[in-house]
């Protein structure tokens, strides 16, 4: 929504919005525990290492890595029985993985966590997700909004007849591409709700972003539920404010539920994902 | 409440039947000698009885005497007084131009009204503004602004610079009847609410009911805004052009068939996207413009016909990524009858707000067309019973439609398919009895009853929750969510879906304590049937309205005001301090998160509560002399509590009462206006104000790669002090033209128009909060010529 402070600048031929780092006091709240964890089937059927990380809440103005949470025990358990535990990472403290898992579309995955005497717990239906037909770049033009240069992007056929909703992350030399934009809310994720059923031509995965010539770029292309769906869109709304219409603060609840003490809820999101993967090596190319 | 309506109608033959002698009636309408403009607010007092009335918004008096010859004299600040006699054997109609007096130079004549109108009316809790006080009064970039000027009159806030519309006591920007020639105007905002659509040049004069406000009107909870527009010049062609810094203006005016009738005509543009296109060749534009027209015509001594209209339009395009226009079309069409005793007055009208979208993002083109449409039908009445007593009474109905999005495909490629969410059709009756009756020599009251009914109608296809409950509480998760839909009703045409009614009472009373000072009473209930759905206190040109039905109850308000009122030196000060309460029920809030743009069952997502407002106003105003202006002081507190469904779950702040965003506790405005010699006049503008309320995090953490910033509670944060001050220096020259410059925002004060936290850029574990400011110092010009 940078187009509103474009606005005003056509509109009115003078400066005047104005940014600037103030210091604020903050109340310093609960220390609450933040699950971040994902199981993923990948449409290739290869096996990938499943991963959970927890971590809690530190002051507003900490300015370092929030504190990890070791000594957890994590277990995921599937709707036929089976119970697969995750074991805390000897590299990685606070990640827990399991690299046995199998996970199927159409399951159902339960999460539940140990720790300090209080059980928490998470459940998600792991949905299907629409290939990527195909990847390729195109070089776009500067214009009021966005720098020039190239961009990727993807074509996909969505499932007719059936609510999707997707998450999209591109990687450049496998670094994540996602930075703070007002944008990211209805980029990064989507609905089918206009598109139910249409085969979608030239979708950006990341409109912010440009990639380099040379650059290996990942596009993953990941199903979600409904509730994980407005989990991100909220997410990323929050992290992505627009400096002159912010929209309100709200707390941002997901799907972890504390069993022992309900009102010392967690935060983040257990998810459950299938994936499908396209990689493209950018060639050098110039505008016209 | 029959009881009520019951007592008014005895207390009507009481008042009708009191004059034992023969009685005779004096009417008339007044106008400006020199344009033929209807002259609203004349004093008109009949000398020999001390009885007498004023002109209403038409220009139309009328008074009902005892045989015999009386004087009546005409007066009106900034006129010459007229005293004539009447004819002492039978009804007459006396109808008079009045002639604007001779102002002495370095002299300033602002506000054409009674001299001691603030303390003899019985209106409270109102103000009106006249346009040249709007165009004295510095505004940003030089643009008269009606809607910043009332926002420097106590009770009257904007939540920050560049919010959406203004809040009158603690209400919400959606709570304000804004009529422009008694259309409904439903965004009065032009480029995301730093201006307001209302041209300054048509303008004619500006009324603000913050409390108090009369049976007639209906409909939102807060404040009526009655903006009405000139008649135009019916004694010959003139016109006005006038340049600024954002804008271009023409007006236009002139007699039709003899003077028998005549037109207005006025344009305003801005021009900022010319220069921008001059310098860039991408295809992109960003302007607002404003068409304003009024027309009228004088069928005889007793009928005058109007018509007026207004379209403005916002356009906003970028190159070839998006378009969008939006904007209020409204039309009117009005009869005036005067009779003798009766002064009637049909009005038929059209309004329609907006907005229209394309997005041109690639692979997903489309259009997308939303808005709220109205027509209504009115007829209202004044009939004179004897000196000092009037009824007013009248019915309106309006239709609303209101189609909140369709969304179609632009291109071959685009893959967006056509939708179009539920429309929502609603009718909207009321009717009104009012009595303006003095009591005794002191005291004057005004009291009436207003119905108002709401009929949400079909087609229109609508869920059915288990248990009745949109939306619900998830206890384990600690969350809200939606319900769940067990059937759908399909509702035909204009079948009834729910209907809703109730009683508005309205009272007010004054009572004269001596010829300078009075003590003033008022009650009123009012109840609000639509709602603008919005979470955010931003200005967005995407507005949706949802009508009130199976899950959306109307909105009510009581309101009491007390105040006492007095002019000082021989009314050349009017003071007035006044102390109100309102409360406010059926107020929506949302759940974290509430997707409010594309959802046709938006209330899964709505929670319920109530408001609660209260605060003092003081207020001193000078209108006459060299220097005229008005020191504002508000005390107030704003609070809202949303308890939740009632079965444990938190609400909001855990059901406390907590400070609503518009809550500011002191709020101080100074508006001067001082003749500094000839020709020359300055004026300053003092606005200093409590910062509004905020949300900061309480904590944060990592998620998906982002730092997250979590909230505990709702608005424990304040934002800093808001003060700025603004000058305008004016010239005017022989012809009546006029130079004016101003800054605003002398000091160049750095105000928050938000505070909000994100991650720094270069190093993503530091997080830091970010203040938007709007507008810095900002000195203009505008020039103004007649022709």
């Amino acid at each position: 929504m940078k187009n509103i402070l474009i606005a005003v600048w056509l509109s009115v031929p003078v400066i005047m919005g104005c940014e600037r780092v103030v210091n604020i006091d903050v109340e310093e709240g609960p220390e609450r525990l933040v699950v971040e964890g994902r199981i993923e089937r990948h449409q290739d059927d290869r096996a990938v290492a499943q991963s959970i990380r927890l971590s809690t809440t530190a002051p507003y103005f900490s300015n370092e890595a929030t504190p990890v949470v070791s000594g957890a025990e994590v277990i995921v358990h599937d709707d036929e029985g089976t119970t697969y535990l995750f074991a805390e990472s000897s590299r990685q403290a606070g990640m827990y993985e399991n690299r046995d898992m199998r996970p199927e579309v159409g399951r159902t995955y339960t999460l539940e966590i140990d720790l300090e005497g209080e059980s928490y717990r998470a459940v998600e239906t792991l949905l299907p997700v629409a290939p990527i037909d195909s990847i390729y770049q195109q070089f776009e033009k500067a214009n009021s909004f966005e720098d020039g240069g190239i961009r990727v992007k993807i074509d996909y056929q969505d499932v007719p007849g059936r609510e999707d909703y997707y998450l999209w992350e591109q990687f450049a030399d496998d670094v994540l591409q996602a930075e703070p934009d007002p944008g990211n809310s209805l980029n990064f994720v989507g609905s089918d709700e206009f598109f139910d059923g249409e085969h979608v031509i030239g979708f950006e995965p990341n409109q912010e972003a440009t990639v380099k010539s040379d650059q290996l770029v990942l596009v993953r292309q990941l199903s979600l539920s409904k509730e994980a769906f407005e989990y991100y869109f909220l997410l990323f709304e929050e992290t992505g404010q627009d400096p002159l219409f912010p929209t309100p603060a709200s707390l941002i609840r997901g799907n972890i539920e504390n069993l022992t003490n309900p009102q010392r809820y967690a935060l983040g999101y257990f998810g459950a994902s299938e994936v499908d993967t396209a990689e493209l090596q950018i060639v050098e190319e110039r505008g016209p | 409440m029959h009881k009520s309506l019951l007592t008014a109608c005895l207390l009507l033959t009481t008042i009708t039947n009191s004059p034992a002698q023969e009685t005779l009636t004096v009417s008339g309408q007044i106008k400006d000698a020199a344009d033929g403009e209807a002259l609203p607010g004349v004093n008109v007092v009949v000398t020999t009885l001390q009885v007498g009335t004023t002109t209403n918004a038409y220009g139309h008096y009328s008074l009902r005497l005892p045989a015999g010859a009386h004087e009546i004299s005409f007066s009106f600040i900034g006129y010459e007084s007229i005293v004539r006699t009447t004819d002492p054997h039978q009804d007459q109609v006396l109808n008079i131009e009045m002639r604007a007096a001779v102002i002495e130079l370095g002299q300033i004549a602002v506000s054409a009204h009674q001299a001691d109108e603030h303390v003899e009316s019985i209106e409270m809790s109102a103000a009106e503004l006249d346009i040249q006080t709007v165009q004295r009064t510095p505004a940003v970039l030089g643009e008269a602004d009606v809607v910043q000027t009332i926002q420097l009159l106590p009770g009257v806030t904007t939540v920050r610079e560049g919010a959406a519309g203004f809040n009158v006591r603690g209400g919400a920007a959606d709570q304000n009847l804004v009529l422009l020639d008694e259309a409904i105007v439903y965004n009065a905002a032009h480029l995301f609410g730093f201006f307001s659509v209302f041209n300054a040049d048509i303008t004619k004069d500006i009324k603000i009911y913050k409390g108090g406000s009369p049976a007639q009107y209906g409909g939102r909870l807060s404040s009526v805004l009655d903006v009405r527009q000139k008649e135009g010049n019916a004694k010959e062609f003139r016109g006005k052009a006038g340049i600024g810094v954002l804008s271009g203006r023409l007006l236009l005016e002139g007699p039709v068939a003899n003077g028998r009738g005549s037109y207005v005509i006025a344009a305003r543009r801005s021009y900022g996207d010319i220069f921008y296109n001059a310098f860039s060749s991408d295809k992109s534009t960003a302007h607002f413009y404003d068409v304003n027209f009024k027309g009228n015509y004088n069928i005889n001594d007793n009928n005058r016909l109007f018509i007026s209209g207004y379209r403005g339009r916002d356009a906003f395009k970028v190159a070839d990524i998006f378009g969008n226009a939006w904007g209020n079309t409204t039309a009117t069409i009005r009869w005036n009858l005067f009779s003798r005793r009766l002064f009637a007055n049909f009005t038929g009208v059209f309004s329609r707000y907006s907005y229209d979208s394309d997005t041109f993002t690639a692979g997903a083109e489309h259009n997308w067309l939303s808005h709220i449409t109205n027509y209504k039908l009115k007829a209202d009445f004044s009939y004179s019973l004897s000196e000092g007593n009037a009824v007013n009474f009248g019915a309106s109905t309006i239709h609303y439609n209101f189609t909140p999005g369709t969304i179609k495909p632009i291109g071959k490629a685009s893959s967006v398919v056509p939708t179009e969410l539920d429309q929502q059709n609603a009718i909207e009756p009321g009717a009104y009895l009012s009595l303006d009756h003095q009591l005794t020599d002191f005291i004057s009251l005004q009291y009436g009853l207003r119905l108002s009914a709401f009929r949400r109608q079909g087609a229109q296809d609508l869920p059915a929750y288990r248990d009745n409950q949109p939306i619900v509480y998830n206890e384990t998760l600690s969350r809200y969510e939606a319900g769940v839909v067990d059937s759908v009703i399909s509702f035909g045409e204009r079948e009834n879906i729910q209907s809703f009614a109730g009683l508005e009472p309205r009272a007010s009373a004054r009572w004269s304590l001596t010829e300078a000072s009075s003590i003033k009473v008022s009650y009123n209930r009012i109840r609000q049937y639509i709602h603008l759905i919005s979470n955010t206190t931003a200005s967005q040109p995407l507005d949706i309205w949802r009508p009130s039905g199976p899950f959306v109850e109307p909105q009510t308000a009581n309101q009491i005001a007390a105040g006492y009122f007095r002019n000082l030196q021989d009314n050349t000060y009017e003071a007035s301090i006044e102390a109100y309460y309102k409360k406010m029920n059926n107020q929506i809030d949302y759940v974290a998160g509430a997707d409010l743009t594309v959802n046709n069952n938006l209330e899964t997502e709505l929670l319920k509560g109530e408001g609660r407002s209260y605060g003092v106003e003081l207020m001193v105003r000078k209108r006459t002399g060299q220097l005229t202006g008005w020191l504002g002081y508000t005390w107030s507190r704003t609070e809202r509590q949303v308890p939740g469904l009632g079965n444990g779950d938190p609400g909001i702040n855990n059901g406390r009462y907590y400070p609503a965003s518009n809550d500011k506790t002191h709020d101080l405005t100074l508006t001067t206006v001082y003749a500094l010699k000839p020709r020359w006049s300055l004026s300053t503008n003092l606005v200093l104000a409590t910062g509004p309320p905020s949300t900061f995090p309480a904590s944060r953490y990592e998620f998906a790669n982002f730092i997250v910033p979590q909230y505990e509670t709702r608005h424990g944060a304040r934002l800093p002090t808001y003060h700025r001050l603004d000058l305008g220096l004016t010239y005017t020259t022989a012809n009546e033209n006029s130079w004016a410059f101003t800054i605003y925002n002398v000091y160049n004060r750095r105000n928050s128009a938000s505070v909000y936290v994100r991650q720094n850029e270069n190093d993503k574990l530091v997080t830091e909060a970010v203040q938007t400011s709007l507008f810095g110092i900002l000195p203009s010009i505008t020039y103004n010529r007649n022709f």
